[in-house]
């Protein structure tokens, strides 16, 4: 005997389907919603209210500090910058330690700290000018925040930790390697990939352990993007001047393997180890991308190269769509039973 | 933390508290039993197929100049008028094939680029072919009943009308769009329940809804980008005052169901007491007044709002992007020094942590929990 869909838990698109077919009122409808807490109650208002005034107020703040620093008030005294500087960032960090890293107002004030620490650092490359290059700035930021970010089981900490490491490996990219050595230019991306992948993997691992403070889930989709997009440039490079750069660079087939070997791990392991619907999707919409490349790149000039093209565009995203349709319906399917 | 309950307990609630009649249950299950595609399509997926259908266009195009039939504006009308006519009908006779579906999708959209195009070229000017696209828009909106062609005829009508608005030499004309894609974006999510039991709104208010909010998020980006020569001088704070009044109406709308017990008896809590209300108010004041030469932060809030409110987490993501991006323009476009602007961000930090303490301490919000 099929099992009774009632006896699945209630969620928002089940209610929705229901007062589609005119089985809910309005009312009955919009209670339900309340009653699983899709629609807010006051308690939830108020934890909104709260979160969105805390972390509003520590954005403004910091970049007020910012401001005041990159405006070098020729006036103020050097030791009255470093002392303004290490008194606010003293206090943020005695203040989470006081308040706890478990409440928001903990977490944000670490934050704080974390970024009062990279303008103390600008302050002190602004006063006594040493020449280094800016990727040691934020090389140094970087090191010097990961115990805070290891202590504090917040995403947005590990998001700076991230963009710092992204900006100095740019910069030493920029102010470094393409200035003393010649190495080709697929090296650049590739790296830049490693970096995210490598945060990709652990945010996987550390998701899939069930932490409730990465619940937020949007760390991670950021982080995919990014690594995807960074590989995907040199691999549609790959594509466009196979047969002219290859010799030359012989990094571009690597990116090519690299990025189909990726993007078949991806959509077995979010389609089989851990569903996910919107990773598997913008997976898709990539592979959509390269795809589409190859075949223009395959196809001769004629009449129809144009119409066959726009066919295989629209075939490429029917299949996909549907896939995803089916992978969700099989997973919804599974669960029920 | 609410408790995740089953649809069998959830509905027996309801039919204690006479809202659902019990015969109701077994039709229930028959309708969860066969499940319906269009609702259960995320928002992603959506975007995956508009996307496809957009990438389509320019080879469409490509392929009908190369056969020779766009040879004169004439024909590039005739074309996207019998691709727009040919694609509607299409979509009705063959609506449950994906693929029949996306290439009617990706052929109307290019019927409409040439069909739009070919009178902009015949009409010289540009009232004609802006007036032709809401008219399209409108009645594609009507007829073809898909959810990309909806949401994207919402935003192309904008551009039409913002168009119209120019040329008619109308630039203040921008505040009463403004605001009326506000108050539609409020009445399309607040009104949700309602929209979804309607047999007629059901399928149109998920578009239209995301189309508004997004149409009100783009038409505001034009008071980011001051000093652009297209664009003609707009007394940006008409828009500020309005969306101020319709912020407020929503703050009290929400207020009001939220102080509701009998109602919902969920919330037996004494919610927020006069004072409170008082405060919101005067606060929302301050902050347009603060903000006044920047209406897409209000905009951006009000949309934030509706997120919560219909725990819709699309539209809060998006209100998070544009609250971003016109709280940066805000402060780079700011005529000051980096001193002042400084002061000024502070300031407001300030303000906003000492909201936060009224709001958790002296007048806690809901009561202490």
């Amino acid at each position: 005997m099929p099992p009774n869909p009632l006896d699945r838990f209630a969620t928002p698109n089940y209610l929705y389907t229901l007062a589609q077919a005119n089985h809910l009122t309005p009312s009955a409808l919009e209670y339900a919603l309340r009653r699983i807490g899709t629609v807010p109650g006051a308690e939830d208002w108020r934890h909104f209210i709260d979160k969105v005034l805390l972390l509003l107020a520590t954005t403004l703040l910091l970049a007020g500090i910012i401001f005041f620093f990159a405006y070098n008030w020729a006036e103020m005294h050097r030791f009255i910058k470093f002392a303004v500087l290490q008194v606010a960032l003293l206090s943020m960090a005695l203040f989470a330690s006081l308040r706890g890293l478990e409440r928001l107002s903990g977490q944000a004030a670490l934050l704080a700290a974390a970024v009062l620490l990279g303008a103390l650092l600008a302050v002190y490359g602004q006063t006594y000018q040493t020449g280094a290059d800016a990727f040691g700035l934020f090389l140094t930021w970087a090191i010097l925040i990961i115990p805070w970010v290891l202590l504090s089981s917040f995403a947005p900490m590990w998001l700076l930790l991230l963009v710092l490491l992204n900006l100095s490996l740019i910069l030493y990219w920029d102010q470094v390697v393409e200035v003393h050595y010649n190495l080709p230019d697929t090296a650049f991306p590739l790296l830049l990939f490693l970096l995210n992948a490598i945060a990709m993997f652990a945010w996987e691992f550390t998701y899939k352990q069930g932490l409730s403070w990465l619940k937020g889930y949007w760390l991670g989709m950021i982080i995919f993007c990014i690594a995807l997009t960074v590989l995907m440039i040199p691999t549609l490079q790959a594509i466009i001047e196979f047969g002219y750069k290859w010799q030359s660079d012989p990094l571009l087939p690597v990116a090519a393997v690299l990025y189909t070997g990726l993007t078949s791990f991806i959509l077995w392991y979010y389609r089989y180890q851990r569903h996910d619907l919107l990773l598997l999707a913008v997976s898709l919409l990539s592979v959509i991308i390269v795809l589409t490349t190859l075949i223009i790149k395959m196809l001769p000039i004629n009449v129809f190269t144009w119409l066959i093209l726009a066919l295989a565009v629209i075939g490429q995203a029917s299949l996909a769509t549907k896939w995803l349709q089916q992978t969700a319906k099989t997973w919804q399917q599974e669960a029920q039973t | 933390m609410t408790e995740q309950l089953t649809l069998h307990t959830l509905f027996d609630e309801l039919v204690t508290q006479n809202r659902l009649q019990s015969e109701a249950l077994a039709k229930m299950a028959d309708t969860l039993s066969t499940p319906n595609d269009e609702i259960s399509t995320p928002w992603f997926i959506s975007v995956l197929i508009g996307f496809g259908a957009w990438m389509a266009i320019i080879p469409f195009i490509g392929f009908l100049a190369t056969i020779d039939v766009l040879n004169s504006p004439s024909s590039a009308i005739v074309v996207g008028a019998i691709l727009v006519i040919g694609t509607v009908w299409l979509h009705y006779f063959k609506r449950n094939n994906l693929f029949f579906n996306q290439l009617a999708l990706a052929l109307n959209l290019t019927g409409q680029v040439l069909l739009i195009g070919g009178i902009a070229i015949e009409a010289k000017g540009v009232v004609v072919p802006a007036l032709a696209t809401c008219f399209l828009e409108i009645a594609l909106i009507s007829v073809y009943r898909d959810s990309i062609i909806r949401f994207l005829g919402v935003i192309i009508a904008t551009l039409a009308t913002l168009v119209l608005l120019h040329d008619f030499d109308l630039p203040q004309g921008i505040h009463v769009l403004i605001v009326l894609f506000a108050v539609g974006a409020i009445w399309y999510w607040m009104a949700e329940p309602s929209h979804l039991t309607n047999k007629f709104m059901a399928s149109l208010y998920k578009p239209l809804g995301y189309g508004f909010v997004i149409a009100l998020q783009t038409v505001l980006l034009l008071s980011i980008l001051p000093n652009a020569d297209f664009i003609p001088p707009v007394t940006w704070w008409y828009s500020t005052l309005g969306l101020m009044v319709v912020l407020l109406m929503l703050e009290y709308h929400l207020l009001r169901i939220n102080l509701m017990p009998v109602e919902y008896n969920l919330l037996q809590v004494n919610l927020i007491p006069s004072l409170e209300s008082v405060a919101i108010f005067a606060g929302t004041g301050l902050v347009a007044l603060l903000l006044y030469q920047s209406p897409g932060i209000i905009a951006a809030i009000i949309v934030l709002l509706l997120g919560f409110q219909r725990g819709n987490r699309v539209l809060m993501g998006l209100s998070i992007i544009f609250l971003t991006v016109f709280f940066i323009a805000f402060y780079y476009h700011l005529n000051i020094t980096l001193l002042m602007k400084s002061i000024t961000l502070m300031s407001a930090g300030l303000t906003l942590l000492i909201l936060r303490f009224v709001f958790k301490y002296v007048f806690p919000l809901g009561g202490r929990s």
